[in-house]
């Protein structure tokens, strides 16, 4: 801390200024630093509720290395993220542009938000049921198009890049209102004068828009990742990990492990390699969003 | 910019070919506007098939006419779903309207702090608030069970921290101060620091100045803040599946365990569902001008 002597009022302000962050500072450390603190801890031992916590140095994470289920969460995961990220980030591109280039309408962009603002075990449940094989509204159309019937949250081709596509659809209208946004703090010269050269709107989009667009898209990629990899609701309410473990994510399995396994120690020992390869991630994406600031400089 | 600006503009007001091009730049702006449109309404086609199906009698489920109007109207799925869920939409108002409260005010208090009254040792303070929007909630989820089991034993308190409502409010304000934080404070750096500046000379003490000067042109900026954490609140499940028990289900814990039961025939689950959605909605009809408005002024330029 700063030791320069300070005039009295100045130190006093100081120590309002704490006193108006105490509530905040407590809460902050009791709820989140010091479970975080106490998680560390308990991966090193075999806490299992039933016993008080022994330390057993990293075995967790050496039994981690070897357990196939584990990586197959962490496999599940990913495969979940880069489907789920993707299709979202491309088709929010796409409508932010469409919207940026021709309407300002605020009907639009509050109907392109419904599905992000109900809850996320409303969607699940609205597409357990439109994608059942017998009642469902899509298998409907599908057969009556020629198609067969599927029951897409139950077979092992299907279930994880429907849960990824459902999830894509609850937070498209959302990600394209931020990139809309985004878009909106370009100037309006560059666009006349993109204009005035020829240049048509596609050219536009990839001249203009998409480059100045840069640092936000790198944003929205980075917290959109970080949400995208905590994925549980929707597993939870449509497929609970099946069939046969291809929807098993990484929190599932850590869910699965501490409640219903009680196997405490190792749960936490999963969660803290799952914080850490999540902050290489970031780290490398921050990496770029910083090689990558505007151009417009 | 180069030369190459300065070159007259070819397609303009040269006659017919000026003409054509413009024709040919409107219809390609038809075709835009009309791919827009079709997205639209494809994306809420879901939204509106889920809407009809609850108004239908259990004689209508049939998927091939999921997109009809209900021949016969009944309000019976949405009586029964109100009636299940009832208890559940209790405690979801009883978390959510304290706890984003709570959160805004506590929010709009360290934004002011942290923007407008910096202190040596601010900076440490907001870098740490940063930083725990980025962390997932894996590493922390299972100890903080643990903790608020201890507090429970501790108080004596049985089902109030762990297994109670004002554990899972206590959680979730605690992990929503970080972003509740950098929203007031982007917001608060837009207040001309001359205006606090005059106020500090005029004599008035930090919370003076929060009260009268502060305080009474952050409206948008709660209002930003109360819709983004009702909306957390009121949809979690994953915080509610970890640290209630029955007694105090939120509405989405509920929804998901009436659903479970396969006797639950669809119009009354999507009934259920729409129920459970509805609360957001008018939260956001209500407050939503502001929320784009924060969006662009204090998310992203965080």
């Amino acid at each position: 801390m700063d030791s320069r002597p300070r005039p009295p009022a100045q130190r006093g302000a100081a120590r309002a200024a704490w006193l108006f962050l105490l509530p905040v500072l407590v809460g902050f450390g009791l709820f989140y630093l010091y479970p975080a603190a106490r998680g560390l801890w308990w991966s090193f031992t075999d806490y299992s509720l039933l016993a008080e916590p022994e330390f057993t140095g990293t075995q967790n994470y050496a039994e981690l290395v070897g357990d196939a289920q584990f990586w197959n969460a962490l496999k599940v995961t990913a495969l979940y993220v880069v489907l789920n990220i993707g299709s979202q980030t491309l088709l929010a591109l796409v409508l932010a542009a469409l919207m940026h280039r021709l309407t300002r309408s605020v009907m639009v962009r509050a109907m392109l938000l419904v599905p992000w603002l109900v809850p996320n075990v409303t969607v699940g449940l609205l597409w357990l049921w439109l994608l059942d094989a017998d009642l469902g509204f899509v298998n409907h159309l599908i057969s009556s198009l020629g198609g067969e019937s599927t029951a897409y949250f139950a077979s092992p081709t299907w279930a994880l890049p429907t849960v990824a596509l459902v999830n894509t659809w609850a937070y498209t209208g959302y990600t394209a209102l931020l990139l809309y946004a985004g878009m909106l703090q370009t100037p309006g010269y560059l666009y006349e004068s993109a204009a005035i050269d020829g240049a048509g709107e596609t050219r536009t989009f990839f001249t203009v828009t998409l480059p100045l667009l840069r640092p936000v898209l790198a944003l929205v990629l980075v917290t959109s990742m970080i949400g995208s990899f905590q994925i549980f609701d929707t597993v939870a309410v449509t497929t609970e990990g099946g069939p046969v473990n291809v929807t098993k994510v990484i929190y599932f399995y850590i869910y699965q492990k501490a409640f219903h396994q009680f196997e405490m120690g190792y749960a936490a020992a999963a969660g803290v390699a799952l914080v850490a390869i999540l902050g290489a991630l970031v780290y490398v994406q921050l990496r770029l969003l910083k090689a990558s600031s505007s151009d417009l400089g | 910019m180069t030369a190459q600006d300065v070159r007259a503009p070819e397609t303009r007001g040269a006659g017919d070919g000026g003409e054509r091009a413009v024709r040919r730049a409107r219809w390609a702006r038809g075709v835009r506007l009309a791919v827009l449109a079709a997205f639209v309404v494809v994306f809420l086609i879901p939204v509106y098939v889920l809407l009809v199906t609850s108004f239908k009698p259990l004689t209508e489920a049939d998927p091939s006419r999921a997109w009809a109007l209900p021949e016969t109207w009944t309000f019976e799925p949405w009586r029964v779903a109100w009636e299940k869920l009832a208890p559940g939409i209790a405690n979801s108002v009883l978390l959510a309207v304290p706890g984003s409260l709570i959160s805004a005010v506590l929010g709009s208090m360290n934004g002011y702090v942290l923007s407008k009254w910096r202190f040596p040792g601010a900076d440490v303070v907001f870098t740490l608030f940063l930083f725990g929007m980025f962390i997932p909630y894996q590493g922390v989820m299972i100890p903080l069970v643990q903790l608020l089991v201890n507090l429970n034993e501790l108080t004596g308190l049985n089902g109030v921290f762990y297994g109670g409502i004002p554990g899972l409010v206590l959680a979730h304000v605690v992990y929503g101060i970080p972003i509740c934080t950098l929203i007031f404070r982007n917001y608060y750096v837009t207040i001309p620091d001359e205006i606090i500046e005059a106020a500090r000379v005029d004599g008035a003490g930090m919370l003076r100045t929060y009260r009268s000067v502060v305080l009474p042109v952050s409206g948008p900026a709660f209002a930003v803040v109360v819709i983004w954490q009702f909306t957390a609140l009121w949809n979690d499940f994953l915080f509610a599946v970890f640290l209630t028990g029955p007694q105090s289900w939120p509405t989405t814990v509920m929804l998901n365990n009436i659903a479970g039961a396969q006797t639950v025939p669809y119009s009354q689950q999507m009934a259920a569902a729409l129920l459970a959605s509805i609360p957001t909605m008018v939260v956001y009809v209500l407050l939503g001008r502001f929320f784009m408005r924060g969006l662009m002024a204090g998310a992203l330029k965080g």
